[in-house]
């Protein structure tokens, strides 16, 4: 081979080493704020748990984890800034003082030089990321924590591990953007997303959403390979550079699309009504009463006609709820359509619950507790362990807080009562109520991989497990269970198609009639007294929806059904926003589900179509116009996205073209 | 001496323009750097030279024409090109997070005619510290870092950006002679600006000057200082006042005294020329101009 050929070849195989030494020179200078970093989340995640063991005892720390589910690691949002940190080491030195054209000088093309750059910072960002989650890891086995507390916690972190890669993206977009225009759009992408994934509730929150937003994270590639290949002044015939573009119009609009609809619906949002309807004993009919929070004037009342009430008729109506009132104005009625019922009997003669679908859409327990049925003392005490069903093995495991350890002899005993009683694992649903204030303890229902229901307690430290005897052909959401001192109900299931009540003793299951019912999207309040049952059923959203009542006979079959019709001057002021928002934000992007409470993003379209078409055509003129006028091609690329997005994506593409 | 294959022109320019927003920055520029010659751009501050540089250099696309650098077009330059290309941009800008040592390492990786030893003999003359960051090198010390890399390239073209910005006369003076030294050995293609004209005049072979955006001159040197003339015209009137510069009359000054012309022009023609204005019987005293006189002339005083 011809000598300059092997000089060649020998100079190309140099030219990585040497780009990797200079990123590596630039990242020296301050790569060693990262460790204190990642000290300062961990050693700040220690020190919380260790408070929260002082307050609340071994029992109490493993107690208020499972089921409060404390952020005690918040601090490890600083990987956001150690994102922040290497991009800024690696490009301010390359961007001061117009030093970036001796980087586009450099003779390599220029998405290999970016390229070599992002790959290095990356690496450095997971490896960052890595050792973050093994000194949690070692903090939570401090404490004995096991894999189900574990594995969501770092799931939870998921998150801002991607915020951070965005961050570190963002960064290097910024300071290679040659103008203010795109320097502000990249800021108002990263703060877009920081306000969708910094927030949490509760423990692997963003599970069914993190490849959503893992792509997104994916997409912030695309902005700094556009904003570096644009200081070449738009580079169009480097593919990268087109591709890269209309990327980062997409990420910017489906952002701008989520983040914007939010804020609009936040600032203009028409206060609701607030109304409330109650089955009355007394009338046999639906009562209401409505009333606005923000001008604080008195509630009116109406029955069913419309016709109102005053304030003590609407509760001299409502004996069960207002016996107190009723009691000191001397009205309490003696006798209800024949019944006789007394103050203290009402008192103690009801129970209402309140049911939705995030009950069931939010995270379950990681671990569960088992009550002592027939305790000592005359209140139930904290069992001191906690139980999980390990469905590889077909066990129940009984964990102690103090070692985390599994008590086998307990363990077997329930795992062979299980077994003995008829039970097939896996387990694919359980409900049981935790909290040790209740004045019973129903123990907790599972349904076995046949669909059938059991029940399983612990009476005098032995397990005591039974077949209902019921079967369910459907999947099973979640199981509520909510003991109650009238002991009518155990709970409620919730299925695929039915919610039904579980009544004592026999666990008998009464479906409710709910002809439309969606697990996914439900709100209804059960109100159960010694007269009556009754439903009131309000679907979730931002709309005031009609409440529906329902009263039901003992079979739960329909007695009397009510609709009460949203308030119209609501429904008018909604309608409105909704017209104005379906022109500005032809597509929105809700971060959840309704009904739910995982952060979950569904695209919406425009609630009016017609406002939304207008608002499309008049930014493909606009557009048009503008390219037309500065003399640029019309992109097909652009046609589409403003098609789609409308005002968020012309106002992206005006940016990025500036 | 190092032979360069024969090659049509280095950078060819046809009708430039160039405008940031409503500023026209440049105005139909069209010139050509021919291979083996070195070419002062001169002008005033603000002219449009470092604006040509970065349309040079992919950096800037022009509103309209075309702008080829070794037979490429400027705004797509690729690897290869550039690495025939040795670019001092204005104010010596380099990584000055790295030592000099640790520059020549880099880069010697992406050429592959580097010469390590042109790089250490320029820093060596000054005894600069191997060492030492860039951004704590004096700017006399740091132009010898960024020039000794540039010559240890041996690009077949050097553009040099105001190679004279922030340096004292002695290191000015060391880098044009390392320069001669370093083209005659290679033949390189010089372009380069600067602001003190007076040193270049040995050192040039072709001027192109700009003003206002647009080229007011571009040609040999020795065409210049030989064709650009200066005439006094003793005794101030009113009608010498009228005087403006037009046609071959590049400029006109006046003190309080008289008046002086600059242009191509000869005696007769502007004889000729004042006759015209009204000015017939007016005494004309030729004035020899140095370089620096000449060009200050050509462009004007502000």
């Amino acid at each position: 081979m011809p000598p300059t050929e092997n000089k060649t070849n020998l100079i190309v195989r140099q030219q990585l080493p040497a780009l990797l030494r200079k990123e590596w020179i630039k990242l020296r200078a301050g790569i060693w704020i990262l460790p204190l970093l990642l000290i300062y989340a961990a050693g700040e995640s220690y020190i919380n748990l260790q408070s929260m063991l002082r307050i609340y005892g071994t029992y109490g720390l493993w107690e208020v984890i499972v089921f409060k589910q404390p952020l005690f690691f918040d601090a490890y949002r600083i990987v956001v800034v150690c994102g922040i940190v290497i991009g800024f080491l690696q490009i301010l030195p390359e961007s001061r003082n117009k030093r970036l054209r001796v980087l586009f000088h450099t003779p390599l093309r220029p998405e290999i030089l970016v390229s070599h750059m992002i790959i290095t910072g990356l690496l450095l960002l997971i490896l960052v990321s890595l050792v973050g989650y093994l000194l949690l890891i070692a903090v939570l086995n401090l404490f004995f924590f096991p894999q189900e507390i574990i594995l969501p916690v770092l799931l939870t972190l998921l998150p801002w591990n991607l915020l951070g890669i965005a961050a570190y993206l963002l960064t290097l977009s910024f300071f290679f953007a040659s103008n203010l225009p795109t320097k502000l759009l990249v800021l108002a992408v990263f703060f877009s997303l920081s306000s969708l994934l910094l927030p949490a509730s509760f423990y692997g929150q963003f599970n069914p959403s993190l490849w959503h937003y893992a792509s997104l994270t994916v997409s912030c590639l695309f902005v700094v390979f556009f904003t570096s290949l644009s200081f070449l002044h738009k580079p169009v015939h480097l593919p990268l550079f087109s591709l890269s573009r209309t990327a980062t119009c997409v990420l910017a609009a489906v952002i701008l699309s989520t983040t914007l609809p939010n804020l609009y619906w936040k600032t203009f949002l028409p206060p609701a009504p607030s109304q409330k309807m109650h089955f009355s004993p007394v009338l046999q009919e639906f009562v209401y009463s409505t009333s606005d929070r923000i001008s604080g004037k008195e509630p009116g009342y109406f029955k069913e006609d419309n016709s109102s009430l005053t304030r003590k008729e609407f509760q001299s109506n409502l004996p069960f709820l207002y016996w107190r009132n009723l009691e000191k104005w001397g009205i309490f009625p003696t006798h209800i359509h024949g019944t006789g019922i007394t103050p203290e009997q009402a008192r103690s003669g009801w129970q209402y619950l309140w049911l939705s679908s995030d009950h069931v859409n939010s995270s379950p327990p990681m671990l569960h507790v088992l009550f002592e049925t027939n305790p000592e003392d005359a209140r139930l005490q904290k069992p001191g362990d906690f139980f999980r069903f390990n469905n590889s093995t077909e066990r129940i495991e009984f964990l102690s807080p103090l070692n985390g350890n599994v008590n086998e002899k307990k363990s077997n005993l329930f795992t062979r009562a299980l077994k003995e009683s008829g039970f097939r694992f896996p387990v694919t649903a359980l409900g049981g109520n935790p909290d040790a204030r209740k004045e019973y303890d129903a123990g907790y229902f599972l349904i076995d991989s046949n669909g059938s229901l059991f029940r399983m307690q612990m009476i005098d430290s032995m397990p005591s497990v039974s077949n209902t005897g019921n079967h369910l052909n459907e999947n099973v959401i979640g199981i509520v269970i909510r003991e109650h001192h009238r002991k009518e109900f155990y709970g409620f299931i919730v299925s695929e198609n039915s919610l039904y009540a579980i009544e004592q003793p026999h666990s008998t299951l009464k479906r409710l009639p709910l002809d439309t019912f969606r697990p996914e999207a439900f709100a209804l309040a059960f109100w159960s007294d010694m007269l009556h049952t009754s439903l009131v059923i309000r679907p979730p959203g931002r709309e005031l929806k009609p409440l529906h009542g329902m009263a039901l006979n003992g079979d739960f079959t329909i007695k009397h059904e009510f609709t009460k019709a949203p308030d119209k001057q609501y429904e008018q002021a909604i309608l409105q926003r909704a017209s104005v928002a379906s022109f500005l934000f032809p597509i929105q992007i809700e971060k959840n589900k309704t009904g739910s409470s995982f952060m979950n993003p569904v695209a919406v379209y425009a609630e009016n179509i017609p406002a939304a078409m207008t608002s499309i055509i008049l930014c493909l003129i606009i557009y048009l116009a503008f390219r037309i006028s500065r003399r640029s091609p019309v992109l097909i690329s652009d046609i589409i996205i403003v098609s789609i997005f409308g005002l968020p994506a012309l106002a992206t593409i005006t940016v990025i073209d500036f | 001496m190092k032979e360069r294959a024969n090659m049509t022109s280095l950078i060819e320019c046809r009708n430039i323009v160039h405008d940031y927003g409503k500023k026209r920055a440049l105005n139909d520029v069209s010139f050509n750097i021919e291979p083996g010659r070195i070419t002062g751009l001169f002008g005033k501050n603000g002219a449009g030279k470092t604006t040509m540089i970065n349309i040079f250099m992919g950096f800037l696309r022009p509103t309209s024409g075309s702008c080829r650098i070794l037979d490429e077009p400027s705004h797509s330059l690729t690897p290869k090109n550039r690495s025939r290309i040795g670019l001092l941009q204005e104010g010596f800008i380099q990584y000055d997070f790295m030592t000099p040592k640790e520059l020549e390492q880099y880069f010697s990786a992406f050429y592959s005619q580097w010469n390590t030893g042109i790089f250490f003999e320029l820093i060596g003359r000054t005894k600069i510290p191997e060492k030492k960051k860039l951004s704590q090198l004096s700017n006399g010390q740091r132009s010898q870092v960024v020039l000794g890399l540039i010559m240890a390239q041996i690009p077949e073209l050097m553009i040099l950006d105001d190679y004279s910005m922030g340096i004292d006369v002695c290191y000015r003076r060391l880098f044009i002679e390392f320069l001669r030294e370093y083209i005659d050995e290679y033949r390189t293609t010089v372009l380069l600006t600067s602001h003190i004209v007076q040193e270049l005049e040995n050192s040039i072979d072709d001027m192109i000057v700009l003003k206002d955006g647009e080229v007011i001159a571009s040609l040999p040197k020795n065409e210049f200082t030989s064709s650009f003339r200066c005439y006094q015209l003793n005794n101030r009137s009113s009608i010498a006042d009228t005087l403006v510069a037009e046609g071959t009359v590049s400029s006109v000054t006046h003190t309080k005294k008289n008046t002086r012309l600059y242009g191509f022009i000869d005696k007769n023609t502007l004889k000729n020329h004042l006759e015209i204005k009204g000015i017939g019987t007016v005494a004309i005293e030729a004035i020899p101009l140095d370089f620096e006189d000449a060009f200050v002339g050509l462009t004007g005083k502000y």
